[in-house]
């Protein structure tokens, strides 16, 4: 049986782990396509015209998943993290889905507090919780229920709550993958290439058993050259002319989705990187660090994109010793994000005059050139002093 | 020996400037023509102009700056293609080495440079909306049956200025009407229109931003007496507006270009006479169908842009068929 991954909103973070749960459950795991111009328009259409473009966009992969898949695998996490929240969408994101895909059964990532799923609903018609594919009876019963058409009646609820406890393979399966990637992410690997080494992991789907040592076939980070300590923030370096000195460190802030899904941001991180630029995003930075950024704020940031945004931003800004700062820094946004509207003003306010800053808003209309006069212009300003202005 | 000069183009949205600039850095010759949704054609002719002045002198470089840069730095084979803000921010400090902060007005976009110390540090581009620019004048301009030049002096008539909804090009077309309808004199209106697109500019671009003297006000709109009134109004002092305002892009993109000193890959002005052909199709080898733009010079093909994988950059000649 397949089931769709749309590779949309917190794919960015949970993607492989995600994977590597349902690959181990002993389905076929199926991530959708990297954003193209036939999903999100088809998202934009099919989507409520108020929601944010991230929301659009991931919409439209599960659109396209439905051509292929038996089921999509819709997260509903509320919360990662304690007494912090993602976002309102998130929450009512499988219920926007299932109205849209009438005939897809939709599986449902529900968790709070850890991204790996902890409660189990009672199931509702057309539903399937992410903890039923852990028992074979779940399993065999999500198949008939596919089969007739709905899923969940004929999903055996003792089957699911006796699961709770055997679901301990796939669920490790998950944590390891994801151990695996965040340590990728933190050093410097974006999401693309740390996704791609943890599908060669011998865990992985098919794979063979075997301890998971470093990963390092072609994919060695390059040196971080001159600047600070390279085995802190690991720099990654313009991969065309490695070894090459940078010419500048921009950091990039802002939500996953807004960050990594080079469609939708139309390429900031590729033109970026054409232009020389090493680039830092909060997935590099560890999470002790970013949380001693953030000390000392009158209140504490519950929104988890948003608190790593701010705490990210922080440590760019100052760096700690010994560590390297950045030439300028980034947020991106998208447009209708009401969190990100306030925590963009906090970091603006916190920039100001300390370093280059520039707010990017992404809408389904952005031209690029006139995103590409913005960092054109910008890395003016972060090429140091008296490059931009002086004649 | 003859002394050389540098060309710098501007390509906008509304209007297209050509500058030749002297090594000292001086406008020797500046030209404004209207774009008219065809970049090239309004280059062309722009070149034509100036081959008469300057075809027996060198010219030692060229760059190119605007929404439009990209297409003309390859068509003209540019030296240096820069965006807007720097080049702006480069002239003004050319006219003023003091200036701390930069309006730039514009056909379609607004931008504010903030400079210090002869720096940029700042600068901030409206985003998607154009009711703070040239177009929303244009626009209510036409609504009202006057020209823009009658406009800006009009406002100054003003006695009390309405005030109009900003926000929006569109409510302020209707808040507009209202208030032709409930018969206030066009002079208040003209001026309501002026104050409302000032107060769009501060709360979109300047928002946030450290406004010092001076301040130069550059761009197309900076002709309009009534906008550099009423931000005069608001700010409580003296804005300038320099000679030459309408084409301050260009004549940044020419004095980057003179600081590179790189040799020399424009065309010549002879470009006027050849046979320029824009060619865009739709790729058909992904789903994301980017429109690939072509130039064709004398039928020699210049390598495309606009895909989002980059092999049209590198010079792929189209599938034929």
């Amino acid at each position: 049986m397949k089931v769709g991954i749309p590779r949309a909103l917190l794919y960015y973070w949970y993607g492989p782990a995600w994977k590597a749960f349902f690959g181990a459950a002993g389905l076929e795991p199926v991530v959708s396509p990297p954003t193209n111009k036939a999903i999100m328009t088809a998202g934009l259409k099919a989507a409520v015209d108020e929601i944010c473009l991230p929301v659009k966009v991931f919409i439209g992969h599960c659109l396209e998943l439905q051509k292929t898949c038996d089921a999509v695998l819709v997260p509903r996490l509320t919360s990662v993290a304690r007494k912090e929240f993602t976002c309102p969408k998130f929450m009512g994101l499988p219920d926007m889905v299932r109205r849209l895909l009438p005939q897809t059964p939709v599986i449902i990532w529900e968790s709070s507090g850890g991204f790996l799923p902890e409660r189990v609903w009672t199931p509702r018609s057309g539903i399937i919780f992410a903890r039923e594919f852990s028992t074979p009876a779940g399993q065999a019963g999500v198949a008939r229920g596919i089969a007739s058409g709905v899923a969940h009646e004929a999903v055996n609820w003792r089957g699911i709550t006796r699961g709770c406890r055997r679901a301990k393979k796939p669920l490790a399966a998950a944590r390891k993958a994801h151990a695996v990637y965040t340590g990728l992410l933190r050093r410097g690997y974006l999401p693309e290439e740390a996704a791609a080494v943890c599908d060669g992991l011998p865990d992985s789907p098919g794979g063979v058993r075997q301890r998971v040592k470093p990963p390092g076939t072609g994919q060695e980070l390059p040196d971080s050259g001159s600047r600070g300590n390279p085995d802190k923030y690991v720099l990654k370096s313009d991969r065309g002319n490695p070894g090459a000195k940078p010419s500048r460190v921009i950091g990039l802030v802002g939500h996953p989705y807004c960050l990594y899904d080079s469609f939708v941001n139309t390429g900031i991180l590729r033109f970026l990187q054409q232009e020389g630029c090493h680039i830092l995003t909060p997935e590099m930075l560890p999470e002790e660090e970013i949380a001693m950024a953030l000390k000392g704020l009158p209140k504490a940031i519950y929104w988890t994109m948003g608190r790593l945004a701010l705490g990210a931003s922080r440590l760019f800004r100052a760096p700690a010793r010994g560590q390297a700062g950045v030439d300028g820094l980034i947020h991106v946004a998208a447009f209708a994000c009401g969190p990100e509207a306030l925590i963009g003003e906090l970091i603006k306010r916190e920039c100001h005059r300390e370093i280059p800053y520039l707010q990017i808003y992404l809408d389904e209309h952005s031209g690029e050139a006139g995103l590409h006069t913005r960092l054109e212009a910008f890395l003016d300003l972060a090429g140091g002093k008296g490059q931009a202005g002086c004649v | 020996m003859a002394t050389g000069f540098y060309l710098g183009i501007d390509v906008g949205s509304v209007s297209t400037n050509l500058v030749v600039i002297d090594e000292k850095g001086s406008i020797v010759k500046k030209i404004y023509l209207r774009t008219e949704g065809k970049p090239i054609a309004s280059v062309q002719r722009g070149l034509n102009q100036l081959g008469e002045d300057f075809k027996d002198h060198e010219i030692l470089g060229a760059g190119v700056t605007g929404s439009g840069r990209k297409l003309i730095g390859k068509v003209i084979g540019a030296d240096l293609v820069k965006n807007e803000i720097t080049t702006h921010g480069v002239a003004a400090l050319q006219v003023h080495p003091g200036v701390k902060t930069v309006f730039e007005i514009g056909g379609q976009d607004s931008k504010i440079i903030i400079i210090r110390e002869g720096t940029v540090v700042d600068f901030a581009m409206n985003t998607v909306c154009a009711a703070g620019t040239g177009s929303f004048l244009d626009q209510q301009a036409k609504r009202l049956n006057i020209s823009l030049e009658e406009f800006g002096g009009l406002a100054l008539g003003a006695k009390v200025p309405v005030r109009i909804a900003g926000r929006c090009s569109v409510f302020a077309e209707s808040d507009m009407i209202h208030k032709q309808q409930m018969g206030y004199r066009l002079e208040d209106i003209v001026a309501g229109l002026c104050e409302a697109l000032m107060r769009n500019y501060f709360n979109n671009v300047g928002k946030g931003k450290e406004i010092l003297p001076p301040v130069l006000f550059q761009g197309g709109v900076a002709a309009n007496k009534g906008i550099k009134a009423a931000f005069e109004k608001e700010l409580g002092y003296e804005i300038i507006i320099p000679e030459h305002y309408e084409v301050m892009g260009a004549w940044g993109a020419a004095l980057l270009s003179r600081k590179t000193g790189k040799k020399m890959g424009f065309r010549g002005f002879s470009l006027s006479d050849r046979e320029i052909r824009v060619e865009s199709f739709e790729c058909p080898d992904c789903p994301n169908c980017c429109e690939i733009v072509t130039v064709v010079i004398d039928g020699e093909t210049i390598p495309g842009w606009g895909g989002r994988c980059g092999k049209w950059e590198k010079g792929v000649s189209r599938a034929t068929g």
